[in-house]
């Protein structure tokens, strides 16, 4: 069993015409994989898919092995956490109460809220170096402060499958590289992580596996060194890029040229 | 432990009103002693048999009713994620008003007990909003829902009017009802209302994890492991029997379902597991308060309770709009 997510004719979309045709793709187990591809072309739509957010017209999704329809709620969400990509700003709660609410899937149907998810909890505040937030009130944060609650709840959640829709969008330079490095931890420890990125050159540094989307469906998917093409990028993002590996660790690295 | 001391001042305060209400505005003197007998059940005298018979199913029916409101709206607001939703503004109340007018005017299916009748007209009105301000999804406005509530709500009004003016000679006790009055509560009443609240209960308690999760978006809750359209249903189901319930009792009551869960959310904080048992309190509260006003404003006349809550619910409304946004 090598891969986490595997969908098979997979057709995604909400009203008439599909946001996703007929997508056939595996996401390998314990790899971070990067999502990338123009705005608008489905991303988030997959991901939601996953949590069955998002009911497919057809095909199948299966997650670790088992078909996504056979399982109960609470068995997908102690598998799969998911970080949406718009985060309603929840009225009336403390970061630590959010935080406490990624423990749902594990404790009582009562919400009980036990020692160990407390452990937890605490746990992924340190981690998150948002242990000083934790008294206050979600609603009163910065957006970036905000995603790495929101980030920290899903951490709580403690799942096998990760899946971030655009994690990086609201943070400073050093928070997204936080986030990319808190990614590998999780890989190293046998975590699966999916992100929506759009930085490319960070998707091709930390992640290990890209999958590529266009309008309509799959472009290509495979390791940073596969997917770094000129062809590919013109073809997915219509820009002219060449590709050159860095000076840090040699991994592809995509400069656009001059029009 | 502030929680706690909240609850024990909501208990105060219930209590207080409760004893007023019994001997509170009466044309009729009674007096304490004959509260106190009729509660033990020893009364002889009249004024002991109108607080047994009249005075003290009213007090606890008010109690009841106000307390199955302050749930139902609360749960409202949990599903639609909208502090506006209540059972008015998602045109529940109308529709449970229109099904009851419907059967008790003897127009169509007058062999059906008015308590199905409105818990059937509430689904349905229900169900129409819901299409019409495609509230469950996630980028369905406030505005929208709203909008489509109050439109639901007009035309209900305007249908049980009509109605009541073809069935003549039954308007004057439709329209009596039709205000929202507890000047006709029955013992009966108060056992219905009892086991609804008992089930509002029930049915607050196992879905308030659930709303809190709510709380995140319905995709959060979805991935934190809600089994959405169950939570949908349930409490579609409860909703529609609670307002239907309160309507067959009492007729349309408005703006409690409104306020108690937004004041209760004030006291409390927005934990649904304290919300349920709070909202329920500070709603029972109102209902009995707003009894005791209806019935002292013009004294000796009696006023629907009803028109007071409006009246104190129209501006609180406005309120909370302009602080939503
Ligand atoms: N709730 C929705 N209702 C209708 N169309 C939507 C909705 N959400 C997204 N879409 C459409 O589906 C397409 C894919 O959206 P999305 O998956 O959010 O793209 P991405 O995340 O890749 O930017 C877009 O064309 C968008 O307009
Ligand atoms: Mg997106």
């Amino acid at each position: 069993m090598t891969h986490a997510i595997h969908v098979e004719g997979l057709t995604l979309g909400y009203d008439r015409k599909p946001v996703i045709a007929d997508l056939t793709l595996s996401i390998p187990a314990a790899r971070f994989t990067a999502l990338i591809g123009p705005n608008g072309c489905g991303k988030s739509t997959l991901l939601k898919s996953v949590i069955r957010t998002m009911p497919p017209r057809a095909g199948r999704i299966d997650v670790m092995g088992q078909p996504l329809n056979a399982m109960s709620a609470r068995a997908l969400a102690r598998q799969v956490s998911f970080l949406p990509q718009v985060l309603p700003v929840p009225e009336g709660i403390t970061v630590r109460q959010l935080v406490g609410y990624g423990r749902s899937p594990h404790n009582n149907l009562w919400g009980r809220i036990r020692g160990t998810d407390r452990a937890k909890v605490d746990e992924v505040l340190a981690r998150l170096d948002i242990t000083d937030l934790a008294g206050r009130m979600v609603d009163g944060l910065s957006g970036g402060q905000r995603q790495r609650v929101w980030l920290a709840m899903v951490l709580a959640q403690n799942t096998d499958i990760v899946l971030l829709d655009e994690p990086t969008t609201f943070l400073d330079i050093n928070h997204q590289v936080e986030l990319l490095r808190l990614a590998r931890d999780l890989v190293a420890t046998g975590k699966t992580v999916v992100a929506v990125l759009h930085d490319l050159n960070q998707a091709f540094r930390y992640a290990d596996h890209i999958v590529m989307l266009r309008n309509g469906g799959l472009s290509g998917c495979g390791s940073p060194d596969k997917m770094a093409t000129t062809p590919m990028l013109r073809e997915v993002f219509s820009i002219d890029a060449c590709i050159h590996p860095d000076p840090e660790c040699g991994r592809p690295m995509v400069i656009v040229r001059k029009p | 432990m502030r929680v706690f001391w909240q609850f024990t001042l909501a208990l105060l305060i219930a209590a207080a009103l409760f004893a007023w209400s019994l001997s509170a505005f009466s044309t009729f003197a009674i007096g304490r002693a004959d509260v106190l007998s009729a509660l033990t059940g020893a009364g002889d005298t009249t004024a002991a048999k109108i607080v047994h018979r009249i005075r003290l199913p009213r007090a606890v029916a008010a109690l009841l009713i106000g307390a199955t409101l302050g749930i139902s709206g609360l749960l409202m607001q949990g599903i639609s994620r909208n502090r506006l939703a209540s059972p008015t503004m998602l045109g529940v109340t109308g529709g449970a008003s229109l099904g009851l007018a419907i059967v008790s005017s003897g127009l169509v299916g007058a062999s059906m007990p008015g308590g199905v009748a409105a818990v059937i007209g509430g689904a349905v009105a229900w169900s129409l909003v819901f299409l019409l301000g495609t509230a469950w999804s996630e980028e369905a406005s406030r505005g929208r829902l709203v909008l489509a509530g109050m439109t639901m709500g007009a035309l209900c009004a305007g249908l049980t009017r009509l109605v009541v003016l073809l069935a003549e000679e039954r308007a004057l006790g439709v329209l009596n009802w039709l205000a929202g009055s507890l000047s006709n509560i029955r013992w009966t009443d108060v056992q219905v209302m009892g086991v609804v609240l008992f089930g509002s209960f029930v049915v607050g308690a196992l879905v308030a994890p659930s709303l809190n999760l709510m709380n995140l978006g319905a995709e959060s809750a979805r991935a934190l492991g809600v089994r959405l359209r169950l939570l949908r249903l349930s409490v579609f189901a409860a909703g529609c029997v609670m307002v239907g319930a309160t309507v067959a009792v009492a007729g349309p009551i408005g703006f409690i379902g409104l306020m108690a869960p937004n004041i209760s959310r004030l006291m409390v904080g927005s934990d649904h597991r304290i919300l349920v048992p709070m909202s329920g309190a500070v709603g029972a509260i109102a209902l009995l308060a707003a009894d005791i006003a209806a019935r002292g404003v013009a004294f000796p006349a009696e006023t629907p309770a009803g028109a007071v809550t409006a009246l104190i619910g129209a501006p609180f409304f406005l309120i909370l709009a302009r602080g939503l946004r």
